[in-house]
């Protein structure tokens, strides 16, 4: 996955605000990035782009071996169903399915055959083989996430995105939640791409990319930096 | 849309209703299906009925009347097609007992007479009536009471008619079928068919009338007219029950009008119920869809899902909620049983379809457009919440739902132009309204930011400034509904009181005919007399119109109107000084006292005629021609059983003219006796009774005034649920809100007194709102359909608020009450 000149600029009452400016990024398949920065330096800007939910001002954005900064809404769409997972810090779960119907969503859209097995079986992965049948309202924020887990890997994505995947959880409950993200990130060699406060949970990552001013502040993080964030 | 994707929404269906997302939208969309279903229903079936009771009027569905036996290739068409047939004769003639001789008007029947309505008589003259199920029997004659003492018979006599005599077995009180033209009626005298060639009464050009009755299902009637056109000579006219009588035919129309309305008000409020509750849907769904783009549904398939979702439910609440329907009609049926005709016609299959049909465009019509909305729903909602989709294009919404609202009316009303026209200035009241409130609020806004104002009032009024274009378009359905319900309460009264103006306590019950010129000082001082309320005397000279400004009558007439009634007999023509109390002048003027000439023609057989102010008639009276100038057309009130004519003369104009009068009076039951008196006071006097024909049309009209208060509570309950789901619709913002507040140590009354004094406000002006479009309303319908004077409804300003306030105010606390109750971190979890 890689981005080039990567320029995000919206019209805000006060004029013309850039989120981001001429960044260049890239990552290899299967390799682990966390994004860090401030808030409101475009952590969650950038990461809409690169999974093709927003689109660029201008620049670059290649997904999984494609261009998609020029694609459509619903060709993006297409891309992200067969490439892309996500994890959301508010979880995201539909409240009207039930924890296996949500994790089967993304297979069913996708007219995947054996959605059932494949949505029971991942849900018996994160450890919820006894929650199939609640709704998310019955479940605890942790588990939530991990029925949201399950469901970002259902379709067998090339990329995970995760937004801040701990961020409405308590720390002892985003411990176990991050341990499951990274197990089943290995057993299935995803790259993935998360964005995170958290410096702990970024140092797992194989690069933590620092953002800026609307760019990235050099490759990896050093120890300065790091305290500067902190 | 693919099996496929049919398959899937048909799983998200079923997931949703397992979540319970979907009861307000069935809900709503059931209350649509069987209240409209319900009404359709009750209407056809009631308006079958009182179709058959106009019937019983006329003996059949359909009449046609000759002047010789129908063409034999007729009746048998008529057989062929199912149709029941049934021949009478009838013919004035004189019936001969001993010395006594009486005119009479005989009348022969065949076994199955009438087809529709019943007669009533007695073993004995003046011995109490009842239904009779036969019909004279060859050799039998069955005479009229009063005919008994004229001619000095009873039951076992025999009367001679014609060159065949006959035994009088009974006393005959009623024919339904007798109505009609009182005023040269002469006693009746009923035999059979069969006995007519005895009598010899046919001969070559002697005033006989033939009479075929058919009675059939509504679409044989229609198929047979058709086919019969063309087939009939010009001396065989075809009437059919609903033009039979004039008296009924008011009533009749205005009722079925209401029905309408009625059915049109239902179908609005149902349309409202399912707009707000798929509207919900639809927002409920706005997050689903976002999730499942990022999933990467396309646009289409997300918006496809949730079409084919919603089609699902349309379809499968249809069923139930018509079967739903047909019993909700068969319960009011059986709960009116004894004030219903005893029995109802069976209602066809369109009305069960249409109900059906009804609730499926009103959902795809309402539902339709905000699912649109979400095409335009951006996946990265997941990220940020506040990312509503941008309203939908105004145009396509309105277009889309006011054009399935018109389809549907128009079916209704059958009535296409004027439905468009009141569902598209209605549309635009409704738009002007929903933008002014949005104004006002903004401008509140404006006027108050800054300034200190309670908690509560402070909220309450900036969420509806947030969400205006929604709190407009709740403050839209609240209006309507109280709107529609305001209509039908106004109109049902005004229809009532207009009804029971129209046969009023003391409506003549009798009318004296054939009263002697010289007797006529002696009657009217009987009449004082004896304390009786009358009408005034009426002259009447019975002639002839031959001619229109000096042409030959037939030739001025245009080609359809050649055979029209007044041209084939002699009028019935008065004198009057004054316009008679019921009638109305609507062109030209009544002449002065003491004018020589003038004539006043009733409308519409001056309409029919092609006559106008100021064209000369020319009637032959006696064998002397009179010529006079029409000065006026007069509308006569003819449900008024009062003395009615078509053409009234200055008393000059028919000076020296052979004339009997006339006039009518109220008889309470108890006074009869004085009846006796009278006949034997003025022997030459005819006295006819209306009571049984008043009746008649009294219990007609009671049944529609059920009827009407049975549709009134079926939109009541309608209109009820709407609230309920307008209010429902708007819960998930509420409840939010209310766990925040409660989050944030806000009290318990606080909140209720602000959440409920948020919809008690709205209640009160969408009541005002309400009171205004009604008065309007009402005005349009009553002078434009219904032809009934209109009054302001002054109460309405006062109540309809204060309804509003209180209804709206108790259903919104009901609802918010979950918001108290909850604890608020189940509540915020929940939305």
């Amino acid at each position: 996955m890689a981005a080039s000149n990567l320029t995000k600029t919206v019209v805000a009452r006060s004029g013309e605000l850039t989120i981001l400016s001429g960044l260049d990024l890239q990552i290899k398949p299967g390799e682990s990035a966390a994004i860090v920065g401030a808030s409101g330096s475009g952590k969650s800007t950038l990461l809409s782009i690169l999974a093709g939910l927003d689109q660029p001002t201008s620049g670059e954005v290649v997904l999984a071996g494609s261009r998609i900064d020029h694609l459509d809404e619903d060709e993006r769409a297409k891309v992200r169903g067969e490439h892309v997972g996500f994890v959301f810090q508010s979880f995201q779960l539909l409240p009207n399915l039930t924890a296996l119907e949500n994790v089967m969503l993304p297979l069913e859209l996708s007219g995947h055959g054996d959605a059932l097995q494949r949505a029971q079986h991942l849900l018996k992965r994160v450890g919820l083989e006894q929650r199939l049948d609640h709704y998310p309202k019955q479940l605890s924020g942790g588990e939530q996430q991990r029925v949201a887990i399950a469901r970002a890997f259902a379709g067998e994505p090339d990329i995970l995105f995760a937004d801040e995947p701990t961020g409405n959880l308590d720390e002892k409950t985003g411990e176990t939640v991050i341990e499951l993200l990274f197990e089943v990130n290995r057993e299935s060699s995803t790259t993935l791409v998360l964005v995170t406060h958290d410096l702990e949970l970024a140092n797992r990552c194989d690069r933590v990319l620092q953002l800026h001013g609307g760019a990235i502040d050099g490759g990896a993080l050093n120890s300065e930096t790091r305290q500067e964030a902190q | 849309m693919t099996l496929k994707n049919l398959s899937l929404s048909w799983r998200f269906m079923v997931r949703d209703w397992r979540a319970g997302e979907l009861w307000l939208l069935v809900l709503s969309l059931l209350m649509a299906v069987s209240v409209s279903t319900a009404i359709s229903l009750f209407s056809d079936r009631l308006q079958l009925a009182l179709g058959r009771q106009v019937a019983e009027v006329l003996g059949a569905d359909m009449v046609i009347r000759s002047p010789r036996p129908l063409q034999e290739s007729v009746s048998a068409g008529a057989k062929e097609q199912g149709l029941e047939v049934s021949t009478i004769l009838e013919f004035p003639s004189v019936v001969l007992a001993g010395d006594e001789m009486q005119l009479i008007s005989a009348k022969a029947v065949e076994d199955n007479y009438p087809l529709r309505g019943y007669m009533r008589g007695s073993p004995q003259p003046f011995a109490e009536d009842a239904p009779l199920d036969e019909t004279p029997a060859p050799g039998e004659a069955w005479l009229e009471p009063r005919l008994f003492p004229l001619l000095g018979v009873k039951i076992g006599d025999k009367v001679t008619l014609g060159e065949t005599e006959l035994t009088v077995t009974k006393a005959i009180t009623l024919e339904t079928d007798r109505g009609g033209d009182f005023y040269s009626l002469s006693p009746r005298l009923m035999f059979n068919m069969g006995d007519v060639e005895a009598t010899g009464v046919i001969q070559p050009g002697s005033r006989v009338s033939w009479k075929t009755l058919l009675a059939g299902s509504q679409r044989q009637l229609e198929r047979f007219k058709n086919w019969s056109q063309g087939k009939l000579d010009t001396s065989e006219k075809l009437v059919m029950a609903d033009d039979s009588r004039r008296d009924l035919r008011n009533s009749v129309v205005r009722l079925k009008q209401f029905l309408g309305l009625a059915s049109m008000a239902a179908i609005l409020l149902a349309g409202i119920a399912v707009a707000m509750a798929s509207r919900r849907f639809a927002e409920r769904r706005f997050d689903n869809s976002a999730i499942m783009r990022c999933f990467g549904g396309s646009r289409q398939q997300v918006v496809n899902l949730f079409i084919g979702e919603l089609v699902l439910v349309a379809f499968l609440v249809a069923i139930p909620g018509v079967a739903l329907g047909w019993l909700m009609q068969a319960g009011i049926v059986s709960l009116l049983k004894g004030v219903l005709p005893a029995w109802l016609p069976q209602p066809g299959l369109m009305p069960m379809v249409v109900g059906g049909a009804t609730g499926i465009i009103t959902l795809l019509g309402f539902g339709l457009a905000p699912l649109l909305r979400l095409q335009h729903v951006s996946p990265l909602r997941v990220l940020r919440r506040e990312l509503a989709p941008s309203p939908p294009s105004a145009w396509l919404v309105y277009v889309f739902s006011l054009s399935s609202m018109v389809l549907l009316l128009w079916y209704h009303t059958s009535q296409l132009l004027m439905t468009a026209g009141v569902v598209m200035a209605g549309a635009a009241v409704l738009v002007t309204i929903s933008l002014g409130v949005q104004f006002v609020l903004l401008a509140v806004d404006k006027r108050t930011s800054g300034k200190p104002m309670p908690l509560y009032w402070r909220l309450g009024l900036k969420r509806m400034i947030q969400q205006r274009a929604h709190s407009s378009a709740q403050l839209l359905a609240f209006s309507l509904t109280f709107m529609a319900m305001a209509i039908v309460l106004v109109l049902r009264t005004d229809l009532l009181d207009r009804w029971q103006g129209d046969l009023p306590e003391d409506t003549p019950n009798y009318f004296s005919l054939n009263i002697q010129p010289e007797d006529v000082g002696n009657y009217r001082s009987f009449l004082d007399n004896n304390d009786i309320d009358s009408s005034a005397l009426f002259p009447i000279v019975r002639g002839r119109l031959v001619q229109i400004n000096g042409v030959d009558v037939r030739k001025a007439v245009s080609k359809e109107e050649r055979n029209h009634n007044s041209l084939n007999r002699e009028l019935n023509m008065t004198w009057s000084l004054e316009l008679p109390d019921t009638n109305t002048l609507l062109e030209g003027e009544w002449w002065e006292p003491g004018s020589e000439g003038g004539l006043s023609v009733e409308e519409e057989l001056a309409g029919h005629l092609g006559i106008d102010v100021g064209d000369q008639l020319t009637f032959m009276v006696s064998g002397r021609k009179i010529t006079e100038t029409v000065t006026s057309i007069r509308k006569v009130q003819w449900e008024s059983f009062q003395p009615n004519f078509y053409m009234i003369f200055p008393e000059a104009a028919l000076e020296g003219l052979p004339a009997s009068w006339l006039n009518s009076f109220y008889l309470e039951s108890d006074d009869k006796v004085i009846l006796n008196d009278l006949i034997t006071r003025f022997p030459t006097l005819t006295l006819m009774d209306l009571d049984s024909v008043i009746g008649q049309v009294r219990n007609m009209l009671e049944q529609s005034i059920v009827a009407v208060e049975a549709m009134l509570g079926a939109l009541l309950l309608a209109g009820l649920l709407v609230m309920a789901s307008v209010i429902e619709s708007s819960i998930d913002h509420r409840l939010q809100e209310g766990a925040l507040i409660r989050s944030l140590g806000g009290s318990r009354r606080q909140l209720i007194v602000m959440q409920a004094g948020e919809f008690v406000l709205f209640g009160a002006v969408s009541g005002l709102i309400a009171a205004a479009g009604t008065e309007f309303c009402s005005y349009w319908l009553n002078t434009r359909v219904f032809q009934m004077d209109w009054e302001p409804v002054w109460w309405l300003w006062l109540a309809l608020p204060l309804l509003g306030a209180v209804v709206i105010g108790f259903s919104g606390w009901l609802g918010v009450r979950r918001v108290v109750r909850q604890s608020p971190s189940n509540i915020l979890k929940a939305v």
